[in-house]
């Protein structure tokens, strides 16, 4: 079951997407999506792999069209438009084939005639900041310094909104929280708009304004980080008799006899108070959680941390 | 447009490894098969007015292929990881990334024909001046559909190379392979290639564009699983084992079937009772000797053999008879070189029964000699008898030819106009040259050439208005130089260094050319003395029948086909054996009837 969440804002959303539906073959990997994205935010698009999540930045950056429906950023059309998407966009892909003879310096060169915007003095502070050596050739680079330098390219341009695809993982922890802080903050400040494709919760937790969960090509769960870091409990209990017990709200629910575990998005003191005053629950914990949680509470179709062994429930709708 | 400009640097900056090895494969390729023909035959391996043809047609072939080779890495190679534009990621239209492509394929494939066409033509001024280089120009451009079809055509492949990425480039080995058997397929006849080179080319395509296939084939699909990919190699490599041979029966079966053959060669025994006559079938490697009963008209295979022998640094198809080909026991003496040996047998013509009465290895200058004096003499022919030693300076209507007599050196050298014909008699060479309102004859002797020569003016013409020489042509000459066809603004006639006056052709006689007849079971200097001239020709025009008429006589016959050759049976009749059409005529001796002895296998 999805949750389909359209936003309504007041200003036209930078990203909007319209039924967008991209198929391979007879596999749907993103279905009937409907999405907005605002200036100024960023949003983390989780999902398991395979959900569509890097298909969705192709369609954005107009490299892949649409099956049917459409997405526009900045009111054109992704795929008529592409190369005027791309203008304005920075785009900073999980796996990019660089020209391995090419000097950092040679590729900033390369590609600034392509960018009327292109800025040399923001160039400059991208490679002081990510420590970049610009004599240094491509091929000669680390995966981490390659990411650096993508980013470093992705960003010289000064784009309106940037789309990031699994960006850091070749970066270590320091330098991860350096350019998370440096870079990203540094955008976030200006009111840019990023899309961050990213398995790794640290990174979602310290930039994500708001969290898009994709699952089976449609959008699972869509909240602001704040609320859903709030929302998220999980709580184990045991109910008798346990074949009739329901939850309150509408949790996650892994059962075993009658052991539960309720996994919520959207807890609030009042189910609490309505678990207190259940007299067929006892023996009521509350578990540690955080956001790597959603995919559990959110009720993908294989969430990471799911007991094979358990006996899934669906959550009755609230 | 420094965005394209960077895209286009990029292209040629990008070509990899792989593909520059492939673009030098066809360069490497020819000229290894030059310098290959450059040893066989000491730069003697095409006539001379053939060279610029080759030698643009390999510039272009050069730079095509590996044109081709470029572009199949420039569109393929982004395949492999995704389309140009995802993987670049710039805010161009899709459009202009394939157009960079293309201006940089342009690019290197213009610097590629440049780079060739300007070799070649260093190579040519430095060698030769600058006579040369027109005329290479003209032949480059003579050649540069040949070249515009194999670019164009990699067009189309591309498409089909950027889908498959290795194995496009594996499917361009193919396309090359095929494109060397193609160039050895039209060379050939210019080339005249040993048949051991020309297998081995053969087989060195086919084994390139079987193991480019299989390359192709194995390299994307894993999945067929060790065994069958396995079993695939082994029928190919068995397939590779068998080419060779395979093709040189089907050559050899061709070439002994003499329906498929030219007439080389054709003696009549002095009791009339079979001709015997030598074929060399279509590229003149091979000859057989066929036996023909001229009572029935069926011709029996006697020998054949591989006919490819070196004479004065070109091929030559031999076997034939020789000067006195009938022994006493009328049997028919031929001496045929194979592989490499020269051989000389006896062949019964009743029963076919082959003897042989000696072998020799073409291995020394004085066994090449012999075969000479005794194959060719007195049927002297130029190319041999007349060596050109400066070839390279050959235009269209020139050439500088050194007199030899044999093996021979007559320390003088003669320079020839187009349409004159040159005969050795003995010692003496006959020019006969057309001049400016004069056609002349010349004779020459080894002691003073042509300074001394004996000028016999034949005929003399008012040049045309702006008509320059030569208007004289000549159609034929008898071996020994005696007489001679010429036509002179649109007329005939038979003509002779004499200074007899020349003998006119019939009215509205068309395209003739001369033939002679020889007494049968005679031939050499006997035979040329007892010979019979007669003029084959059209009367009216050349869509008319062939005529074969006889200037003594003036009486004339329709004959079944073009260039006979002509012997007379004890009788005084004729045999006209067509050299082309396999066709045996018998033809009464005052030319009043004529029946089909032998009439071509349909």
């Amino acid at each position: 079951m999805s949750e389909r969440v359209v936003v309504n804002t007041v200003v036209e959303p930078v990203v909007q997407t319209a039924g967008l539906t991209v198929r391979f073959g007879k596999k749907t990997v993103l279905d009937r999506l409907d999405a907005a994205f605002d200036e100024g935010t960023v949003t983390a698009i989780l999902g398991r792999n395979g959900t569509g999540k890097s298909t969705l930045l192709r369609v954005l950056t107009g490299f892949l069209p649409a099956t049917a429906g459409g997405a526009r950023i900045f009111g054109m059309d992704c795929w008529s438009r592409g190369h005027d998407v791309r203008r304005l966009t920075g785009y900073v892909p999980d796996r990019m084939e660089l020209p391995r003879w090419m000097t950092v310096e040679d590729h900033f060169r390369f590609l600034e005639p392509f960018y009327p915007t292109w800025d040399r003095a923001e160039e400059a502070r991208l490679v002081r900041e990510l420590d970049l050596d610009r004599t240094a050739r491509v091929r000669d680079l680390s995966k981490g310094q390659r990411e650096k330098h993508l980013l470093a390219a992705a960003l010289a341009h000064r784009p309106e909104l940037l789309l990031l695809d699994e960006p850091f993982s070749g970066l270590d922890p320091v330098a991860r929280k350096q350019i998370l802080a440096a870079v990203i903050g540094h955008l976030r400040d200006e009111g840019r708009t990023i899309l961050v494709v990213t398995h790794s919760m640290v990174d979602v937790e310290r930039m994500a304004d708001r969290i898009v969960l994709l699952d089976e090509g449609r959008v699972r769960l869509d909240r602001d980080a704040e609320s859903l870091r709030r929302g998220l409990r999980r709580v184990a209990l045991r109910a008798s008799p346990a074949a009739a017990w329901t939850p309150p709200g509408a949790p996650r629910v892994e059962r075993s006899g009658d052991e539960f575990v309720l996994a919520y998005t959207d807890w609030t003191d009042a189910y609490g108070r309505s678990l207190a005053a259940d007299p067929a629950v006892s023996d009521i914990r509350t578990l540690p959680s955080g956001l790597e949680d959603v995919y559990a509470a959110a009720g993908t179709r294989a969430a990471p941390d799911a007991s094979p062994s358990a006996e899934e429930v669906p959550c009755a709708a609230s | 447009m420094r965005g394209f400009l960077r895209l286009v640097g990029r292209e040629l900056r990008e070509v990899r490894a792989l593909a520059w090895v492939l673009a030098a494969l066809p360069v490497a390729a020819v000229l290894l098969v030059r310098w290959t023909m450059d040893v066989l035959w000491q730069n003697d391996w095409a006539p001379a007015s053939q060279r610029p043809r080759w030698h643009a047609m390999t510039v272009v072939l050069c730079a095509a292929m590996s044109s081709a080779a470029v572009a199949c890495d420039m569109f393929g190679r982004e395949r492999s990881n995704g389309t140009l534009d995802q993987i670049l990621a710039l805010p161009v239209r899709r459009a202009t990334l394939w157009a960079a492509k293309a201006a940089s394929w342009l690019l290197l494939t213009a610097a590629l024909f440049a780079v060739g066409a300007g070799a070649q033509a260093w190579h040519l001024m430095a060698k030769d001046g600058t006579s040369w280089t027109v005329r290479w120009a003209e032949e480059a451009l003579r050649s540069a559909p040949i070249g515009g079809a194999i670019v164009g055509g990699t067009g189309a492949a591309v498409l089909l190379v950027s889908t498959l990425g290795l194995r496009g480039l594996a499917s361009l080995l193919v396309g090359s392979a095929l494109a060397a058997g193609w160039t050895i397929g039209t060379a050939r006849p210019v080339l005249a290639l040993a048949p051991q080179v020309e297998l081995l080319w053969l087989s060195l395509s086919l084994a390139a564009a079987l193991v480019a296939s299989l390359a192709a084939f194995t390299l994307g699909r894993a999945w067929l699983g060790r065994w069958v990919r396995a079993t695939v190699v082994a029928v190919a490599a068995v397939l590779l084992v068998a080419v060779a041979p395979v093709y040189a029966a089907v050559r050899h079966a061709i070439a002994v079937t003499p329906d498929r053959g030219i007439l080389q060669d054709l003696v009549v025994r002095p009791d009339g009772r079979f001709a015997v006559g030598v074929w060399a079938d279509g590229s003149v490697r091979f000859s057989s000797i066929h036996v023909v009963d001229l009572a029935t008209g069926r011709t029996r295979e006697a020998a054949s053999g591989h006919a490819w022998l070196v004479v004065s640094g070109r091929p030559s198809p031999y076997a034939r008879a020789g000067s006195d080909p009938w022994d006493a026991d009328g049997r028919f003496v031929v001496l045929r070189a194979d592989d490499g040996r020269v051989v000389r047998t006896a062949v019964d013509p009743a029963t076919l029964e082959e003897e042989l009465l000696g072998a020799f290895e073409l291995d020394s200058a004085a066994r090449r000699a012999e075969w000479d004096a005794w194959a060719t003499r007195p049927r002297w022919q130029p190319g041999r008898n007349l060596r050109r030693t400066t070839d390279d300076d050959l235009r269209p209507w020139e050439c500088t030819v050194r007199l030899r007599s044999g093996a021979r050196d007559l320390g003088a050298s003669v320079t020839l106009r187009s349409w004159q014909e040159v005969r050795t008699v003995g010692d003496d060479v006959v020019l006969w040259q057309p001049e400016r309102g004069v056609f002349a004859a010349r004779k020459l002797t080894k002691d003073a050439c042509a300074d001394a020569a004996r000028d016999v003016i034949l005929a003399r013409a008012d040049p045309r208005d702006g008509a320059q020489p030569p208007f004289f042509t000549v159609n034929g000459m008898t071996p020994d130089g005696s007489r001679v066809l010429v036509c002179a603004d649109g007329s005939w006639s038979l003509a002779s260094p004499d200074g007899a006056s020349p003998i006119p052709l019939p009215e509205g006689a068309v395209a003739p050319a001369l033939s002679l007849a020889y007494p049968a079971g005679l031939s050499g200097p006997e035979a040329f003395a007892a010979a019979t001239t007669f003029v084959e020709l059209h009367v009216g025009s050349t869509s008319a029948p062939r005529r074969l008429w006889d200037p003594a006589t003036g009486r004339s016959i329709p004959v079944s086909g073009a260039f006979p050759l002509l012997s007379r049976l004890p009788d005084g009749s004729l045999i006209a054996a067509f050299a082309s059409q396999n066709v045996i005529e018998h033809i009464a001796a005052d030319l009043s009837a004529a029946r089909i002895v032998r009439e071509p296998k349909r």
